[in-house]
This record gives C-alpha cells, sequence and structure tokens, in this order.
C-alpha cells in the first residue's frame, strides 16, 4: 500500500459529451505511479468512456489529462508517442488475426521503437513464457482460447515497455473457467509495481490486488477509498445499492 | 486434410471416365446411324439451290485449276433420281468457258510470266519450287478465262446426304472432259523450249520442274473428287471437323486475328482493371472516411452519384456514349476509349468491393493498432487493408473475370479484340460453329485460368485461418 507520490495522469475536470448525452461530467483524479486503481460502476454510467479518454481512443470534450507532464488532450500533442507508454487490453482481445503471435508481439517495438527483430523476438518469448505460452509463438490467434489471447493481449502490450496499463473488462468476454487465468497474470503484473488503471466487474480482483477503487455514477467519480473501506464501508445510497447488487 | 481428398478425387476421375465413355458410345450410335435409305428427297429446284450453294465455294480437295474451270461454269440441274446409298443423282447440263483454247494460244506468254516470276525469286534469294509457281499461273489464267468462248457438255453430279447437310460430289466424267480438252495445253506447254527474259531469249529446257509444274497444274491432275466415305460417321465428322479448323484457323493464317484479339482483350483488361483499381481505391478511401467520420461530405456525393451512374447503366450504353458522344470528336484512339470506359466502370464496382472489405474488419482492430501508438495510416497498412484484401479478394477477383468478358463489347466501336477476330473469320469463312466456338473456348480458358490462379493466391492467405 505504499504508493510513492509521482503523479502519472492528472485528470482534471475531463468530460465527454455525444450531442446532449453527458457521459462524462467532470473528472478528477490524480493516478500516481504503482496505484492499481479499479473502476467500477453500473453499465452506461461511463467508465469504459472515461478509460478510453485516457489515450484519446475517445476524444474528450472538455477538461485536461496530464499524462508524464504534458496535456495530452492538446489536439497539437502527438498522441501516437504517449499511445506507446501506454498499454492497453481490450474486452474483445483485438489480437490481428492475420500475423502469427509472435509477430503479434513484435510487431509494435520494431515498427516504432525501433528494437531489431532478435531484441524484440527475445523479448516477446520470455514475456510469452512467463504468461505460460511460450510454446505457441507461431501460432495464430484463432487457434488460441480466449483466456490465452487475452494473455498474449495483454504481453502485446507489455512488449511496448508501457509506463500504465490499461484494462477495459478484459475478463467479460471470457468462459468462466478462463477469468482465472488472465486474472493471475494481472495480479503478477501488480506485484511488479505496473501502475494499472482496470474497468472490471471483478469485485474479488478489486478487493485483492487494487490499492484504489473508484466508483463512477453519472459521469462523475461520486466515491473512491482503498478497497477495504470501499467494500465494506460504503457511504453514498447508490453505491451501497450497486454493491448489494454486485456482491 | 490433403491426404483425404486422394481418394475422392480417385472416385471424381473414375466418373469423368464413366461419362466420356458412355458420350462416346452415344456419339458413335448416333453418328453411324445415319447410313441407309435416302429419307430426304428432293425437288430438282431443290437440287439447283444446293448446286448454286455448292459451286461457289466448291470443296477444298479440288486443286486450284478445277476451281478455275468450275468457277467459269453454269450447271443447270436437270432431273434427278435416288441412289439406294442416301444419295442422290442429279443429271446436270453445263456451260463452260473454253479453257483449252485459251491456254493454248497464250501458252509462250504464262510460260514467260511463270518464268519471270521464278527468276525474281531466285535473284532474291527465295527458293521457288514448281507448286509455288503453278498458283502464279493459275492467277494469270483466270484473266484469259474471263472472255473466253463457252463450251457445253453434259455431266452427272450425285449429291449426298451427311450428318452436316447435303455434300455434293462430281461424278469423274465432269473432270474427263476437261482434262482431254487441256491434254493439248500440257502438250503446248511442254513443247515451249525458250522464253523471253530481259530482252534475252532464255532456254529452259533443263528446267523440268517448273515446265511440269505448270503442265500439271493446268491439266488438273491434282484434282481428286472422292466419293464422300457413307459407312464411317465418326471418320467423316471428324473429317469435316479437321476441314473446317482448317479454313477457319489455318488457311491464311487467320487464327491470327484471334491471337492479335487476344493481345487486345488481355490489355484493355489489365489496363482497365489498374484504372479500375486506383480508382475503386480512390472513391473507396473518400467514402469510408465519410462514414467513419463524417467528413469530405461533398466528395462523398460526387462518388455516390458517379457510382449510381456506372453501376444502373450497361456498359454497353456507356462505351458506345462515351466513345460516339465525348471522345471519338477529340480524335481519342478506340483502343484507349475502351480502357477508359472499362476503367472508368470497374472502378465503381472495385469502389464499392473495396468500401465494403474495410468496413467489414473489425473496428477493435484499428483501436488495437492507434493504442500500440500506430498512427492512422499505419493502421490500415499493416492491419486493416491486408485483413479487407483476403476479405474482398475473391469479390476483387470475380470482378476482374466480370471485366475481361464484358471487354467483348468493345468490338461494338471497332476495337479489334478476340471477339471481333472471331466475327472477322466468320465474315471470311462464312462458318458460325468454328470461329464463335473458338472465342468462347479461348475465354473460357482465360476465366479458369484467372480463378485457379486466385484461388492459389487465397489458400496462401487463408494460412492464418486454421
Amino acid at each position: 500500500m505504499t504508493t510513492e507520490n509521482t503523479v502519472l495522469i492528472r485528470v482534471e475536470n475531463l468530460q465527454k459529451s455525444f450531442g446532449d448525452l453527458h457521459v462524462l461530467d467532470g473528472i478528477n483524479i490524480d493516478i500516481n505511479k504503482g496505484d492499481v486503481v479499479v473502476v467500477v460502476g453500473p453499465s452506461g454510467s461511463g467508465k469504459s468512456t472515461f478509460l478510453r479518454c485516457l489515450n484519446r481512443l475517445e476524444e474528450s470534450t472538455g477538461g485536461s489529462i496530464l499524462f508524464d507532464g504534458e496535456d495530452i488532450t492538446d489536439p497539437k500533442v502527438d498522441i501516437n508517442r504517449h499511445r506507446r507508454k501506454m498499454g492497453m487490453v481490450f474486452q474483445q482481445f483485438n489480437l490481428f488475426p492475420h500475423l502469427t503471435i509472435l509477430r503479434n508481439l513484435t510487431i509494435g517495438p520494431m515498427k516504432l521503437l525501433g528494437k531489431t527483430k532478435e531484441e524484440a523476438e527475445a523479448k516477446a518469448r520470455e514475456l510469452l513464457t512467463r504468461v505460460g505460452l511460450g510454446d505457441r509463438a507461431e501460432s495464430y490467434p484463432n487457434q488460441l482460447s480466449g483466456g490465452q489471447k487475452q494473455r498474449v493481449a495483454i504481453v502485446r502490450a507489455l512488449c511496448m515497455e508501457p509506463q500504465v496499463m490499461l484494462f477495459d473488462e478484459p475478463t467479460s468476454a471470457l468462459d468462466p473457467e478462463m477469468v482465472g487465468e488472465v486474472l493471475e497474470v494481472m495480479r503478477e503484473l501488480a506485484r511488479e509495481g505496473m501502475t494499472m488503471v482496470c474497468v472490471t466487474h471483478e469485485m474479488g480482483f478489486a478487493r485483492e490486488v487494487a490499492n484504489r477503487v473508484i466508483f463512477i455514477d453519472n459521469g462523475v467519480i461520486s466515491e473512491e477509498a482503498p478497497p477495504a473501506e470501499f467494500f465494506t464501508n460504503p457511504k453514498s445510497p447508490r453505491l451501497q445499492d450497486f454493491l448489494s447488487k454486485v456482491l | 486434410m490433403k491426404k483425404t481428398s486422394d481418394p475422392k478425387r480417385k472416385l471424381r476421375l473414375y466418373i469423368i471416365a464413366a461419362v466420356v465413355a458412355v458420350v462416346a458410345v452415344f456419339l458413335y450410335f448416333s453418328l453411324t446411324a445415319g447410313a441407309g435409305e435416302v429419307t430426304n428427297k428432293i425437288s430438282v429446284a431443290q437440287a439447283q439451290e444446293i448446286i448454286d450453294e455448292t459451286f461457289g465455294s466448291i470443296a477444298k480437295s479440288t486443286a486450284k485449276g478445277a476451281q478455275t474451270i468450275l468457277k467459269n461454269s453454269k450447271i443447270k440441274a436437270e432431273s434427278v433420281s435416288y441412289g439406294d446409298n442416301k444419295d442422290v443423282i442429279v443429271s446436270c447440263a453445263y456451260e463452260t468457258v473454253d479453257a483449252a483454247g485459251v491456254i493454248t494460244d497464250h501458252a509462250d506468254e504464262i510460260m514467260t510470266q511463270v518464268y519471270t516470276f521464278y527468276q525474281e525469286n531466285e535473284e532474291a534469294g527465295k527458293k521457288t519450287n514448281a507448286t509455288k509457281v503453278n498458283l502464279q499461273v493459275t492467277a494469270a489464267i483466270q484473266g484469259y478465262l474471263a472472255d473466253a468462248k463457252a463450251l457445253t457438255g453434259k455431266i452427272s453430279l450425285t449429291i449426298y446426304e451427311t450428318e452436316a447437310g447435303m455434300q455434293l460430289y462430281l461424278e469423274d466424267s465432269l473432270v474427263d472432259t476437261c482434262t482431254g480438252g487441256l491434254i493439248t495445253v500440257t502438250k503446248a506447254i511442254r513443247e515451249i523450249t525458250t522464253v523471253e527474259y530481259q530482252g534475252q531469249q532464255i532456254d529452259i529446257t533443263n528446267k523440268n520442274t517448273l515446265r511440269t509444274g505448270v503442265a500439271d497444274c493446268i491439266a488438273l491432275e491434282n484434282y481428286s473428287s472422292q466419293r464422300p466415305d457413307t459407312g464411317n460417321a465418326i471418320q467423316r465428322a471428324w473429317n469435316e471437323f479437321k476441314d473446317s479448323f482448317h479454313k477457319n484457323f489455318i488457311e491464311k493464317d487467320r487464327y491470327e486475328y484471334l491471337l492479335k484479339g487476344l493481345g487486345t482483350t488481355l490489355s484493355i483488361t489489365l489496363f482497365a482493371a489498374l484504372l479500375g483499381i486506383f480508382l475503386g481505391f480512390l472513391i473507396a478511401v473518400v467514402r469510408c472516411t465519410n462514414q467513419m467520420t463524417g467528413k469530405l461530405g461533398f466528395l462523398d456525393g460526387i462518388c455516390r452519384l458517379y457510382l449510381t451512374v456506372m453501376r444502373g447503366t450497361p456498359v454497353m450504353v456507356q462505351l458506345i456514349i462515351l466513345y460516339f458522344v465525348c471522345l471519338l470528336p477529340l480524335n481519342v484512339d478506340k483502343f484507349i476509349a475502351a480502357v477508359i470506359c472499362f476503367g472508368l466502370n470497374s472502378g465503381a464496382y472495385v469502389a464499392e468491393i473495396v468500401r465494403g472489405g474495410i468496413m467489414s474488419v473489425d473496428k477493435g482492430q484499428i483501436e488495437a493498432g492507434r493504442s500500440l501508438g500506430f498512427n492512422y495510416v499505419k493502421t490500415m497498412v499493416y492491419f486493416v487493408v491486408p485483413q479487407a484484401f483476403k476479405a474482398i479478394l475473391p469479390s476483387l477477383a470475380n470482378e476482374f473475370i466480370t471485366l475481361l468478358k464484358e471487354s467483348s463489347v468493345a468490338f461494338y466501336i471497332g476495337v479489334a479484340d478476340l471477339t471481333q477476330g472471331g466475327l472477322k473469320i466468320r465474315s471470311v469463312t462464312y462458318s458460325n460453329f468454328m470461329p464463335l466456338i473458338a472465342v468462347a473456348v479461348i475465354y473460357l480458358a482465360l476465366v479458369m485460368i484467372l480463378t485457379k490462379l486466385v484461388s492459389i493466391l487465397e489458400r496462401r492467405l487463408a494460412k492464418s485461418d486454421h
């Protein structure tokens, strides 16, 4: 629970609206290095949108996001440079089906970070072995199970050596028996001190791994607390209601 | 996977072999069943029609000399009787020009011409044999024959009913008559020993080949009038096929019409396909960008109008409008006009195929690429387009196969493509079957080759799909 007090991402009054619909209505949060932030909330509350705004997969309509001290909502900023430092894992894995696993993992480092093939492949194989998929490097994504795909997707993000990992409901598309293997990888990652922002419905994971849990409702962070307090002593009636349904 | 298909392939082979055998047996019986009694009785008037028709193009087995005589003959059917082997015997009166007299009168003139021709060829280093000389002589004789005196006689013709229709067969009496008259000509030519060449009297006694060749030709010794073999229908059909093939493709190198046409068709298709791909991708990019970001609305409108017009009107109409209305006044070459027209047309279809392909790639792929830090263009290049390409490859290939076939309407503005090659041969030989089927077979072969190539490419691209 020791948080170094260096702010990695500072979100100030972040807004996002689709026409008249205000999905995010002023989000403020500082994410420190080493934080494991779990974002929960009812569906439609804007938690995924919030996560996707962090690397500008969704363009915010107001407020600012400071990443590494630079406002990345500024249209003049080269967002591609920042995205390389923010790994993202999707609900639907989004592996590249026409490339082998190894190529999925190395194309980013080789094309964007200027690594040689040998460097990139060595790193990829090492990480693959660590998630228990060392023998699948030459396979294609469609030959893997959902859990295996998601582990590869996490490795793909890690190969870029990111400063922060964003998880967008990483276990929601998995069969129940495969959830465990993916969470195990994420747990391991948290233990190594990776900064993580994770939108999930896995309350057990939140309770065990997170150091901060935030509850987004109606486009604002309506409650934030360490997990112990968050789950045992929710303050707002809205959160009490939510927890009573999901726990 | 591959192993299990082997017995299947074997089975397929057996089936094909069985089908071929059945068809062959059926063909044999249907073709040989023809021999027998005369079934189709004809009148004198009909016999006359057949004679008129057939004498226009006497059988190839007839030597050149005989053709010349026959061309200058009028043959009138007088009575019809029936033989017992599907044959009709027509008694005819003929009236033919006095070929013998004309040739005898001009024998030394002919020999001089022949010698000149022969000598000039030799000096030019061309090897000339007597047969070649013969043809030359016959052409010269034709002129003299035109205003010669007539000579009449009686002949008997036999018409055989064959699978292909009525076949005319000359009784030897005609040949005998002609030959009899021309024996003296042969003699006359053989008696000529000197000709005048470049002001000099040249002795041609030693040029045996030359003189014999000319004489032989005029004496119609090559004339063969064989009774059609009614016993073996397959043999006959095969001979007819060979004759027709020879007449339509080999004679006067007529196959070159098809060969050159094929080249034109392929180049039209290739260039039109390139233009189509370029236009298609351009339009697809505009339309996809509009669809995904809402930008480029004006251009998108233009593209949509273009697609509507191009896909809503027949390509034939587009071609004649483009050529006769727009390009002909600018003196644009027909070939280029065809390329532009088919390119514009194909572009419209390619555009929709490409757009469909790009839009069919999961949006998650773009997000995955972008989230790694690839920019929009690189994401498209590395992740979206390869997947889209695989998805659209069959439709794209089909589009180009369609283009290849559609290019056949180019003959309408006078482009000498494959179709027009076939039509040209048809207009010279008056055969329908051979040239038109040949055109179809060539198109079919091209399409099959293209299809095979595409399936190989597809299999290679499908590696990531198992």
